[in-house]
């Protein structure tokens, strides 16, 4: 398969990498020469600097490490502009491509465990807490600590980033345990 | 404050752009990585970390940069698990989920089989294999 040529509407994996790369590379010295952080593509931290608007409500939790952290971060506001133009990235893409179609739960979901809209949404607040919760400790999400730390090569980001697949794969097993045999 | 803004924009959005295009962002796919059956997030995952491991060891030999390596802690093992319980269960991680978000979820012909699913449907076959078997 040549690389240009796209499969069923997509980019290949290595074009979509090569892109990737290069995006954290230049944001990572434009970052640096500008001297607002050095681990640029941090989607937790975006959500971190949303979630310091708690403070003002709470006062307690002003003194929180993590409030703190990420409140006194320089690149807050990038942060948070870089949050909602991921999603604006993702809708102009798929507006491009034609492939804008809304749906509650997604088809294998619904085939797997039925269009009990409450299961699924049960499922994502649980599984959304973890994501949050997890992200936070371990300092970074896969693109944090994959993207950025593994092509680092922090020790921190190794662990991490491959603690991310033994419970995933583990959860996604038991979630899916017929999907597993045969092709 | 202008800067901030304009740069944070282009680089979201060229990263959920990216991210949309390559198809990352779909459900079956998250879940096919962590079924072990389908490998082109890994594909793209590691190309982009080659990739970017060779331009910031060069940036950073030639002292343009410099790297600041993450610290090992018990944060990252303990945190690492508890991220991986909760990609298993929504099925995507912070990145692709905001992408995801603009996409507002890609329903194809999946399991539907009065739907020509390779005419419609993004997916290689063999995903369709694997969930309507």
């Amino acid at each position: 398969m040549k690389i240009n040529e796209s499969q069923n509407g997509e980019w290949h994996w290595f074009k979509g990498g090569v892109i990737v790369s290069l995006l954290a590379m230049v944001t990572y010295v434009v970052f640096q020469a500008l001297s607002y952080k050095s681990y640029p593509f941090g989607i937790t931290a975006s959500f971190g600097s949303i979630a310091t608007v708690f403070q003002y409500p709470f006062a307690a939790l002003a003194e929180n490490p993590v409030i703190q952290k990420y409140s006194n971060s320089p690149a807050a506001l990038i942060s948070i502009t870089m949050l909602f133009s991921v999603a604006l990235g993702g809708f102009a893409a798929a507006k491009i491509t034609n492939t804008y179609a809304p749906e509650n739960i997604p088809a294998v979901w619904k085939r797997y465990h039925g269009p009990a809209l409450w299961k699924r949404y049960l499922t994502v607040v649980l599984g959304g807490f973890f994501l949050g919760w997890g992200a936070v400790l371990a300092s970074g999400c896969t693109t944090g600590n994959i993207l950025q730390g593994w092509a680092h090569l922090s020790l921190g980001s190794l662990v991490a980033g491959a603690s991310f697949f033994v419970t995933g794969i583990i959860v996604a097993k038991i979630l899916y345990p017929k999907a597993g045999g045969q092709k | 404050m202008i800067l901030k803004i304009i740069i944070g924009l282009i680089v979201g959005f060229i990263f959920g752009y990216t991210l949309q295009r390559t198809g990352i962002t779909k459900y079956p796919r998250v879940m096919g990585l962590l079924l072990l059956k389908d490998f082109k997030i890994l594909k793209f995952m590691l190309t982009a970390v080659t990739f970017s491991m060779i331009g910031f060891y060069i940036l950073d030999s030639i002292g343009i940069i410099t790297l600041n390596p993450k610290p090992l802690d018990l944060g990252k093992l303990v945190g690492g698990l508890l991220f991986g319980v909760g990609m298993g269960l929504l099925g995507y991680c912070p990145g692709t989920m905001l992408s995801r978000i603009g996409e507002r979820g890609y329903s194809c012909g999946f399991g539907d089989s009065s739907v020509d699913h390779r005419s419609r449907c993004c997916h290689p076959v063999y995903l369709h294999h694997l969930f309507c078997p």
